[in-house]
């Protein structure tokens, strides 16, 4: 059975209130070190998860050893961005390991995208309510 | 300019001009209070990374070696 835990929808500017409040999540990062609790994006739109530089070095990681380049589009197309695996852990559920491109770009949230995070959980938006859910996908059978 | 002569000033305007100054008085307010509001004509940054299935296929591809190894 999967398990699933249930998070509230975060008013990201007080000033713009009911307006502004979107699917961030509390999610703990692993790399080597102890872990790092951040705050991240639940972005459907976004192909890719996102990692801004500081977290990574945070995290432990070093820009020079991560050798996988890719390329980002959007605001993000103009900064350089490597690939770093992590562990992440969210609430009660598994640890489960993510792919992220390490962007350079300034100014980025932790963003959470199709590659691995929506391969990885199911996700259910219940906005009216401004909660969501979010789940182990289901065993593979056989 | 006392406030009374002021509103019998603004009166005299078309009501285009009339809705124009209102929108100006409450961006000033908003601003003085901290609050930006969003500006026509001013480019504002999405960091979503639409479309960018080329690095998510290589994404995948170094994920999948990094499971195999362990």
């Amino acid at each position: 059975m999967a398990q699933a835990d249930v998070f509230p929808f975060i008013v990201a500017d007080a000033a713009f209130g009911e307006a502004s409040r979107l699917p961030f999540m509390p999610i703990k990062l692993q790399l080597q070190g102890p872990s790092l609790a951040v705050s991240a994006l639940l972005d459907t739109g976004s192909a890719v998860n996102v990692l801004p530089y500081e977290v990574g070095l945070q995290l432990g990681a070093a820009w020079e050893r991560q050798t996988t380049t890719v390329r980002l589009t959007g605001n993000l197309a103009n900064e350089p961005a490597r690939v770093l695996t992590v562990f992440g852990t969210i609430g009660t559920l598994p640890s489960t390991r993510l792919v992220f491109a390490w962007t350079r770009a300034p100014a980025v949230p932790v963003i959470l995208g199709q590659v691995n995070f929506f391969m990885e959980f199911d996700v259910c938006f219940y906005r009216s309510r401004s909660l969501f859910e979010v789940k182990t996908k289901p065993a593979a059978q056989g | 300019m006392s406030l009374i002569e002021l509103l019998t000033t603004v009166r005299t305007l078309c009501r285009a001009d009339r809705i124009r100054l209102v929108q100006c008085l409450v961006a000033d307010l908003a601003r003085e209070e901290g609050i930006t509001p969003l500006e026509d004509g001013t480019a504002y940054p999405i960091s979503t990374p639409l479309h960018a299935f080329d690095a998510a296929a290589t994404m995948l591809e170094a994920l999948g070696k990094k499971n195999a190894e362990t």
